[in-house]
């Protein structure tokens, strides 16, 4: 089922920040910067593994564009002042409640100057302004301080815990913390 | 991982129950049951609507004897005293996080005497130790007290409620109350009861 209105190729978020279809970054690029911060990204996340190569990322980007526009998981690569420095993806077009869920990354040297938060509320924006969307949920590992202060900072309620639901590279279960922001919650605010 | 054991044909739940799998059912039993409890299941299980035909009870006995021993889902027929009084299965298998999900109904004249609690561990059991899950989810309507009663009767833990994720009877979004049971939960309860 495809996306309607179909997805943007480009989401200009700010002046700093742009947001561009995940596989219109070379696979080279992708490849160099995930493999720089393996260590940082394989705490949280379960497939930021040393056997990830240029092969596994061109077949990443090959998937991800026959999928483009499709029900499943979107993803953008995010742009800081014209440098490629991490992802941000949205899921649950098509969700019989209409609940999207937005997940993301970046790179540990751009961490600090609110690139995701601007990221996650243009997502944020587009679920309920542009698809009409009635929630949008966050996922974080309870450890995950960083990742947890995006919701937090942006107004989502906690709402719970999905318990052994994650991995991290090492084969650890992690639980999640579930937020969420309500399209009631979100009217009348600024994203 | 994504390889199940073959589910188990009999449950022995007390002396007057068992499990057994749904699709040995009538599609003439199941309907009637149905039909006999339309209000009272409607208000929590969409299937349970006006248009509930006899087609319907077939077609679900058919995909849940396709499904069974696939891990998509294991219904039993829950026989009480030799009649069928509800449904009990196992859905939602993750084959990642070896999770799955329980689910159930009771004939309304059968409620308050145990029999779902007692399913409910029974089938808790096997999943944990016969096909060797990670963790049991039970999830429910927030406003459905029976339902979350057997839940905490049976030692899970309370995660928390995900908002609006249900279509209730009237077609308006509800709060879903989860609950889950982790391996070595089942491990300590088993040993306390
Ligand atoms: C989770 C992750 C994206 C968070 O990165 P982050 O840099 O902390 O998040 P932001 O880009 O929103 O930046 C927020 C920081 O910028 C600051 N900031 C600066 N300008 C800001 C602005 N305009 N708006 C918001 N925050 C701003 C904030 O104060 C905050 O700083 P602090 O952490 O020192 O308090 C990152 O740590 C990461 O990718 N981790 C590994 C992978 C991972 O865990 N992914 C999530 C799995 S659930
Ligand atoms: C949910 C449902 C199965 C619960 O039925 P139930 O009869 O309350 O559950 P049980 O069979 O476990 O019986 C528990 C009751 O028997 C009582 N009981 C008697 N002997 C008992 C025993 N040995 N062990 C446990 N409970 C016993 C309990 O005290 C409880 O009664 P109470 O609620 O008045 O306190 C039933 O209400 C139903 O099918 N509802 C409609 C469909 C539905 O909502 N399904 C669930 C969707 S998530």
């Amino acid at each position: 089922m495809s996306i309607e209105p179909p997805l943007p190729d480009v989401v200009e978020v700010d002046s700093e920040v742009t947001l561009r279809r995940s596989f219109d970054t070379p696979p080279e690029v992708m490849h160099s910067l995930i493999h720089r911060n393996l260590e940082h990204l394989g705490r949280f996340l379960p497939w930021a593994l040393p056997t990830y190569d240029i092969e596994g990322a061109k077949a990443f980007a090959q998937m991800k564009r026959e999928a483009w526009n499709e029900s499943g998981e979107q993803g953008f690569s995010i742009y800081f002042k014209d440098e490629f420095v991490g992802a941000v993806g949205m899921r649950g077009f098509d969700s019989p409640v209409r609940a999207a869920t937005i997940g993301y990354w970046l790179s540990e040297h751009a961490q600090g100057n609110g690139v995701m938060t601007r990221s996650v509320s243009a997502l944020v924006r587009l679920a309920f302004v542009t698809y009409g969307l009635n929630q949008v949920i966050i996922k974080a590992a309870p450890t995950n301080t960083r990742s947890r202060a995006i919701p937090e900072r942006l107004g989502f309620t906690e709402t719970g815990l999905e318990r052994q639901m994650s991995k991290n590279v090492h084969g650890e279960l992690l639980d999640l913390v579930i937020y969420s922001l309500l399209r009631s919650e979100a009217a009348g605010r600024v994203f | 991982m994504s390889e199940w054991p073959e589910p188990h044909r009999l449950i022995v739940v007390d002396d007057d129950t068992v499990l057994r799998p749904v699709f040995e059912a009538s599609a003439d039993d199941l309907y009637a049951l149905v039909v006999k409890n339309l209000a009272y299941l409607g208000r929590f299980l969409d299937f349970a609507n006006a248009e509930y035909s006899l087609a319907d009870a077939a077609t679900y006995l058919q995909q849940s004897r396709q499904n069974w021993g696939r891990s998509r889902e294991q219904a039993y027929a829950i026989i009480h005293e030799g009649e069928l009084g509800g449904v009990a299965g196992l859905h939602h298998f993750g084959a990642k996080n070896r999770a799955v999900e329980i689910g159930y109904w009771l004939s309304e004249h059968l409620q308050g005497r145990g029999i779902m609690t007692r399913c409910v561990m029974k089938m808790t059991e096997m999943a944990f130790e016969h096909l060797g899950v990670n963790q049991v989810n039970i999830s429910a309507d927030v406003v459905n007290e029976r339902s979350r009663a057997i839940a905490e009767r049976t030692g899970f833990s309370f995660d928390g409620v995900t908002r609006q994720w249900l279509v209730n009877a009237a077609g308006e979004l509800a709060d879903m109350a989860r609950y889950s049971m982790l391996k070595d939960e089942w491990a300590r309860w088993r040993s306390e009861h």
